[in-house]
């Protein structure tokens, strides 16, 4: 009988050991705590053709960089949560990215301009030191800090879990 | 408003079922017996349909208030995908898993009136819909403001084997719930005489659907992904197969426990098991941790969620487990031509199997966590060369097990003679069938298939002879079993494919076929535009037109290629294209003999466990 | 009594025996099918040692892809950015392969002429995202 009992402790820590493996794996891979980082410094164009230097954007307030393009499909499901959010008083930074601008400028205009800069970055060169994987994705800045990353759609349950706590602490 | 309703009834049935939970285990610990009242059963699957309509009702109209909706479906799409979207992407699709659990409930419970397994059922139930409903609300609304399109559903799944595949594969996912609530209510209350056989019952149902399931599902990649692949070693499409697998185990495990009253241990834990590695597949997928094609979007925190739930599923059911008193009969198994030795080697090699498909497909996640983040993948060769000997043994020795009997009736050696004397005939005369192409894989092939087919016949043989009743049901499924591995060893060896650039007027060939490239023709759809491309295909005997499409769905503004398949049971002729390259289009012919074997041959598997349910007496 | 233990050491000796067979074989499976992922840069830091097939991955360059006329070679560069290496395939490409955009080739690596030999090419299905493990070498 005993033989039995030891293979079902060996399929049991063979269970146990796989469990270990897929939490150490989705903590790795999870950003439950975003590490700060610096907002990486440069210069970007803006919309209207002249280059801005990204210390510019410091404030001593929160603000929002949302990277987005008109390629992008997801990026026309949160609109609506920016254009509320600009409502409510919140500083938007839009980066384009990886889009053209002439269809960039028409959307803003079809849709409404939930952004207080608008920078453009053909080449996604920004983007990349940034660390963009694609859009849409929206930071939390303050001064010169990345405080909090959120890659996808943003949406209320998305700003009260990622981005409240944050803001509040 | 009606995707509050729809929430509403949701949190209703968690509710239910939660306060259930709570309400019978406070009576279990006081006076040993559970309660339940049919009111509370139907009110509870009534309000988890009342929420999978809901839903439903908010596809159909278009309402793309509600995020869900407008991530997974479009004002253009055709109205029986718009139904099918809902099980699209992840909220929904665990809305339908919920939606199937409840079914089986309210199934269950008109059977059998065990309360115990019910208790069992609403516990797996409370878990999974508190997931939805904190983690994954298909009800979210993307308030305040709303698109006026939505975003379309993948081109991939607008597709009418993606209508049936997942609810098929579903409905056998959560029927494996029922074979561990009844392993967990035999744990509890001893006087549950029949529980064996009722559990295999319940488990040839859930087999029987993820047959089916998982054979969509690879009829489905075939034609749809456009490579004439029908297998190929996705962890999304392992983790289908490895619950499979140890739920075949579970069968015959149960099948001994029930007639001979042995393994019951090993059948309880392997009812576990079987739930266990659906869990865990349902994990793989959701969590985003391997990196597949079908994998929906990386949400880490979903994922810690799951693995919560699994591992109290895990711990919760050991504790039960250990405090049982199961006993089995003194003796394990009779001589080594008995049944009983047969079905020990089944489950050893189920099992080893499944584990060596498991160790695959987390290898790479393994690998990371020890080598500072290096990646790897694990190929496909890796799963051909590991699954191939395990199978051949398991086909090889299913022939005599289906002849063998329980150690209660001796086997007699002289049928261990007659059956070799068979398969030797049938291996012989089936490679005169080939012998125009005989190599390795085919007398493997041959082998296996001749083995089992061997038992078969010999096994009706001597039940007609003896006027015993023939176990159709087990004959229909272990057939089938046989037809597949023809289907696959017939497809993996003969197989041949020619890759160039046609042109007009430079008719090409393939075997037996000559293959002309005609002309394209643009065409435009409800919710799709698409190029199609049209080749002349002459064969010795017939001749005719075949049309490939390139599509592109401007909503998701994405291109999907279209192969053309000419099918038939001797083979099928499967062209798919690439780019088109100045006067002509980049093609990929392919000739795929015997390929329908293998759909066929899951087919009559499924046949087989069905054909049960005629049996089922405590049903 | 007795003959059921020595029935029962059989039954367990088979396990053990089964279970150790399939140990092997899954080891020297898993020793020859593992195909290591290697990012531009990390070809050139460290190459592939080792006769297995890798995988390699990056964007597309733009104006790097180059298609024969008469046959289905297809040559272009996939970078990380800070380096560049030419694969080599001959095939239908993916749907979603495009210049800019991230691609995962499977093949070997020839270190003499820094290109890769690929049988396979996967471009994800989701246009929006960059494969994992691209994302991961992009990062770095």
């Amino acid at each position: 009988m005993k033989i039995t009992r030891y293979i079902g402790y060996f399929f049991l820590i063979l269970t146990l050991f796989i469990f270990s493996i897929f939490f150490v794996n989705l903590f790795e891979k999870g950003e439950f705590n975003f590490p700060e980082k610096n907002l990486p410094s440069g210069e970007i164009k803006t919309f209207d053709g002249n280059l801005l230097d990204v210390s510019l954007l410091k404030r001593n307030e929160f603000s929002l960089l949302n990277v987005w393009a008109t390629w992008c499909i997801n990026c026309k499901l949160e609109h609506g949560f920016l254009m509320a959010k600009k409502t409510e008083g919140w500083n938007i930074v839009g980066l384009n990215y990886k889009d053209d601008l002439e269809k960039a400028l028409k959307w803003l205009d079809q849709y409404g301009n939930p952004y207080s800069v608008n920078l453009y970055d053909q080449e996604g060169g920004y983007g990349f030191n940034l660390g963009v994987s694609g859009a849409p994705e929206t930071y939390l800045l303050r001064e010169d800090k990345i405080l909090q990353k959120h890659i996808g759609i943003m949406s209320e349950k998305v700003w009260k879990d990622k981005f409240i706590p944050l803001i509040d602490k | 408003m009606i995707p509050e309703i729809g929430l509403l009834f949701l949190v209703l049935a968690f509710t239910i079922s939660s306060f259930y939970v709570f309400g019978n285990s406070f009576s279990f610990y006081r006076n040993n017996t559970f309660i339940i009242s049919p009111t509370i059963v139907y009110l509870f699957s009534l309000s988890v349909l009342l929420s999978f309509i809901c839903l439903e009702i908010s596809f159909l109209t278009d309402d793309f208030s509600v995020l869900y909706v407008a991530n997974n479906s479009n004002e253009n799409l055709p109205d029986y995908y718009k139904f099918a979207a809902l099980w699209g992407g992840h909220e929904g699709s665990m809305l339908l898993y919920l939606l199937f659990l409840s079914l089986w409930t309210l199934i269950f419970y008109l059977k059998s009136q065990s309360s115990f397994g019910i208790f069992f059922l609403f516990v797996i139930f409370s878990l999974f819909s508190g997931f939805v409903i904190f983690t994954s609300n298909p009800f979210e609304r993307l308030l305040p403001f709303s698109p006026e399109g939505g975003l379309d559903l993948n081109p991939l799944l607008q597709d009418f084997a993606f209508t049936i595949h997942p609810p098929t594969l579903y409905l056998g996912y959560t029927a494996l719930t029922l074979p561990f609530a009844i392993a967990m209510a035999r744990c509890i209350d001893p006087s549950y005489k029949n529980w064996a056989s009722d559990l295999k019952n319940w488990s040839v149902i859930s087999w029987s659907f993820l047959t089916l399931g998982i054979a969509l599902g690879s009829w489905w990649a075939y034609y749809e992904l456009g490579w004439g692949g029908w297998w190929f070693w996705d962890p999304v499409e392992n983790s289908s197969l490895i619950p499979w697998l140890i739920a075949t185990a579970l069968i015959h495990s149960a099948i001994a426990t029930s007639k001979r009253n042995i393994f019951s241990k090993w059948t309880v834990l392997l009812s576990l098991g079987a739930i266990l590695s659906s869990y865990i597949g349902l994990f793989l997928v959701r969590s985003g941790i391997v990196t597949s094609v079908h994998t929906f979007a990386l949400d880490p925190e979903r994922g810690l969620i799951l693995l919560f739930i699994i591992l109290f599923v895990l711990i919760f059911s050991l504790i039960i487990y250990s405090s049982s008193k199961l006993t089995d009969l003194s003796y394990t198994y009779g001589s080594i031509l008995s049944r009983e030795f047969f079905f020990l080697i089944n489950n050893v090699f189920l099992i080893i199997l499944a584990v060596a498909i498991l160790f695959g497909t987390i290898y790479p996640i393994i690998y990371e966590i020890f080598s500072g983040g290096k990646d790897i993948s694990v190929g496909k060769p890796y799963f051909d060369s590991v699954t191939v000997p395990i199978a051949f043994f398991l086909a090889f020795f299913q022939g005599f097990g289906i002849l063998s009997n329980w150690s209660s009736r001796t086997t007699k050696p002289k049928t261990l003679y007659f059956y070799f004397v068979i398969l030797i005939l049938l291996t012989v005369s089936l490679s005169a069938l080939f012998l125009n192409n005989i190599s390795v894989s085919i007398t493997v092939t041959n082998l296996m298939i001749s083995s089992i087919l061997a038992g078969l016949i010999y096994y009706a043989f001597l039940q007609i002879k003896n006027s015993r009743k023939v176990n159709l049901s087990m004959g229909f499924s272990h057939f089938g079993i046989a037809i597949m591995i023809l289907g696959i060893g017939l497809v993996s060896s003969l197989e041949s494919q020619k890759e160039l650039i046609a042109f007009k007027e430079k008719p090409f060939e393939l075997e037996n076929y000559k293959i002309t490239y005609l002309g394209e023709e643009k065409n435009i759809a409800q919710n799709f535009s698409s190029d199609e491309v049209s080749f002349r295909v002459e064969n010795l005997n017939q001749e005719f037109n075949l049309i490939a499409e390139k599509r592109y769905y401007p909503v998701s503004k994405s291109i999907m290629t279209e192969a053309a398949i000419y099918p038939s049971i001797k083979e099928d002729l499967y062209i798919s294209i690439g780019d088109q390259v100045e006067e002509g289009w980049v093609v990929k012919a392919q000739l795929k003999p015997f390929v329908r074997l293998i759909w066929l041959g899951a087919l009559i598997m499924a046949l087989g466990g069905f054909l049960s349910l005629f049996r089922f007496k405590s049903l | 009594m007795k003959q059921h233990r020595l029935k029962r050491l059989y039954g367990v000796l088979f396990i053990v025996f089964c279970s150790a067979l399939a140990f092997v074989l899954v080891y020297f499976a898993i020793r020859d099918n593992v195909n290591l992922f290697y990012s531009p840069s990390d070809l050139f830091e460290n190459p592939p040692q080792g006769r297995n097939a890798i995988r390699a991955g990056g964007l597309v360059e733009i104006g790097s892809v180059r298609r024969a006329t008469d046959s289905l070679e297809i040559e272009f560069i996939i970078t990380d950015l800070k380096k560049s290496i030419a694969v080599n395939y001959t095939g239908i490409l993916p749907d979603l392969f495009k210049e800019n955009a991230g691609v995962v080739a499977t093949g070997y690596f020839d270190k003499s002429k820094m290109s890769l030999d690929a049988y396979q090419i996967l471009a994800k299905h989701d246009e929006n995202y960059v494969p994992k493990e691209v994302k991961k070498a992009l990062e770095k």
